[in-house]
């Protein structure tokens, strides 16, 4: 009661600020809430035509649909292998990418290595899907140009077994430059003294990174592992869908790009949502999973 | 003091590791910054060399040769040029757009005394755990008769929580309270101390989330490809996939239209049209990777201000 009488005069005393939070508010509940609100139809046959309030109520249909097909065990199962196999190249090279620069003695060129590493960022999903395509290429791409220069024997990229590495080689390139920021970022609040300490008490280089700089950033790095495990269900869907073709499309029909399909292509908007939401549920339990574990661990989390 | 650094100065000389630490260091870091420039590095020789030289494999150091048909060609490519100006239309308004909702509710979400701040710092929460996903925001925006007009793509995403929420931050820690009970006193209502005292004092955060905003509108394809089918619209990301992703467009119309039947003039299309993908790479890069530099600081800072409360 109280409360509202506060808002109330807040709200005349300080009606131009309310005025302010209007565009903020309007956007979220349009656009944030409003497909929430839309998430409804993956428990209905939607019909376009009729909108949500003439379409039958399915119940769980869509979801049994989908997982008694006999390929959606593969579509996860894609899934979690492109995720989990970046997890765990992606996740610590920036970690010891940022202990590295954080080593350098020359300020100056370490500015420079930084900014080489960083830039594969800025570089579009699209243009490095096709840069892959440039390279890879089995007969003229450089990749196997080179290896026919050294000597090796060409490797054929048209494979599906060639899909995994080529995608995650290239992740790295794209990210962990720009992930170690998080790091470095870290690593500038050590205390100095620490280094002097450790320096007076007869502590090598190699000793002050494992004793000093590595404790210090664990816990941004369990907030790290713990974003990555709950977003282990979303996987990249965009480079994975730029990068499908005929010949791999047994290891890269991922559960998000079978529901672009589905929805957009074939045009199976409920099934396509109710798939959605399947995989938004999973990410949010593996998120809560990543969390329990972390606190149990480390003693934090996020949530 | 003096003393002591002296003293952990000697100690430093004496040990021996340290010289060995920083070159192994130093080594690997040179090394991997080699392989990490080279596949920007072969683009852009490959681009600038001639097709023959580069199919032939003899394009991997330095370039040779020269590539003038290759460059003649992505000029006179319309859809490029086109693509080139949508995306600079789009990602300017787009990113006006973001600033104005991201600076305004950044504002009040920071204000201490605001009645409703608690409510509506919870309904920007949620949205970085739950959404309704791709199939009904599709339908919003078709509902909101949005499809094929830029507000499909300047509106889905006008503000991300994650920008939101490093302003609020930035603003709440460095707008202090006495600042605005001072303005306040002076007669000055909230619209006037936001426009007049805290926008000039938060050029930097403004600067760090606009380029975030913008980067982010000129390299997004996804969006515009559910929302956007007229090619006349297309942005720069999508005339790049068509380009180098949908497989020999240019050979098959050349094919069927002028019915070419030695292989040798099969391969010569394969490589003009090969050479002009890594112009085309080029094209679409350059501009931002010569940017960057420049704006590398902000963001840098951008990440290291959401990392503080992210």
């Amino acid at each position: 009661m109280r409360y509202w009488r506060y808002l109330k005069r807040d709200a005349v005393r300080n009606w131009d600020l309310y005025l302010m939070a209007v565009p903020m508010v309007v956007y979220y509940i349009i656009f944030c809430y409003g497909p929430m609100y839309g998430l409804q139809i993956a428990f209905m046959d939607y019909n376009p035509w009729r909108g949500m309030a003439g379409s039958k109520f399915v119940g769980f249909k869509h979801f049994i649909n989908f997982l008694s097909l006999p390929s959606s065990f593969q579509y996860i199962g894609n899934t979690l292998r492109i995720s989990i196999s970046s997890l765990i190249f992606s996740y610590p090279l920036p970690i010891i990418l940022a202990l590295m620069f954080n080593a350098m003695p020359s300020q100056r060129i370490r500015k420079t290595v930084q900014t080489v590493f960083y830039m594969p960022h800025f570089v579009s999903t699209v243009v490095v899907v096709g840069m892959l395509a440039l390279f890879t290429n089995n007969q003229v791409g450089a990749i196997n140009q080179i290896i026919r220069a050294l000597g090796g024997e060409a490797i054929d990229f048209n494979k599906a077994s060639s899909f995994l590495p080529t995608y995650l080689i290239s992740g790295i390139w794209q990210g962990a430059g720009w992930s170690t920021i998080i790091y470095t970022g870290a690593l500038t609040s050590v205390n100095p003294e620490l280094y002097e300490a450790a320096t007076v008490d007869g502590a090598s280089k190699f000793q002050r990174v494992w004793h000093i700089d590595i404790p210090s950033i664990l816990p941004t790095m369990s907030i790290t592992l713990i974003l990555a495990i709950g977003g282990l269900m979303s996987v990249g869907h965009e480079k994975v869908y730029l990068m499908q073709s005929a010949t791999n499309i047994s290891v890269t029909e991922i559960v998000s790009t079978y529901s672009y399909k589905a929805g957009l292509i074939s045009g199976q908007y409920s099934y396509s949502s109710a798939i959605g939401m399947f995989n938004s549920v999973v990410n949010f339990i593996l998120l809560l999973f990543a969390n329990t574990l972390s606190r149990r661990v480390s003693g934090s989390g996020i949530l | 003091m003096d003393k002591m650094k002296k003293k952990s100065w000697i100690k430093q000389s004496k040990i021996q590791g340290d010289w060995r630490f920083d070159l192994i260091n130093g080594l690997i870091l040179l090394v991997l910054t080699l392989i990490f420039f080279y596949p920007m590095y072969l683009v852009f020789i490959s681009a600038i060399s001639s097709p023959s030289e580069v199919f032939a494999g003899r394009v991997l150091l330095l370039p040779t040769g020269s590539n003038y048909e290759g460059f003649k060609r992505v000029m006179e490519n319309e859809a490029l040029w086109r693509g080139y100006a949508n995306t600079a239309v789009y990602t300017t308004i787009g990113t006006l757009i973001n600033l104005v909702l991201t600076m305004t509710g950044a504002f009040v979400l920071s204000r201490k005394t605001f009645a409703l701040r608690k409510p509506l710092n919870w309904m920007v929460l949620v949205t970085m755990f739950f959404g309704g996903g791709m199939i009904p925001t599709y339908l919003l925006v078709k509902d909101l008769k949005l499809l094929n007009t830029i507000g499909a793509l300047v509106l889905p995403g006008a503000i991300s929580t994650w920008n939101l929420i490093i302003t609020r931050t930035f603003l709440t820690t460095s707008i202090p309270d006495e600042l605005q009970d001072a303005a306040h006193i002076d007669g000055c209502n909230n619209i006037g101390f936001f426009i007049r005292i805290v926008l000039p004092n938060s050029t930097a955060i403004i600067a760090v989330i606009g380029l975030f905003y913008a980067v982010g509108h000129w390299l997004s394809y996804w969006n515009a490809m559910l929302y956007i089918t007229k090619e006349e619209m297309y942005p720069l990301q999508l005339v790049l996939r068509d380009i180098l992703l949908k497989a020999e467009v240019a050979m098959q119309s050349a094919r069927t239209g002028e019915n070419i039947e030695n292989a040798t003039a099969v391969v010569e299309l394969l490589r003009i049209s090969e050479s002009v993908k890594y112009i085309v790479v080029v094209a679409g890069t350059l501009p931002l990777l010569i940017i960057f530099p420049f704006v590398e600081k902000h963001f840098v800072k951008g990440v290291m201000i959401g990392s503080v409360k992210g």
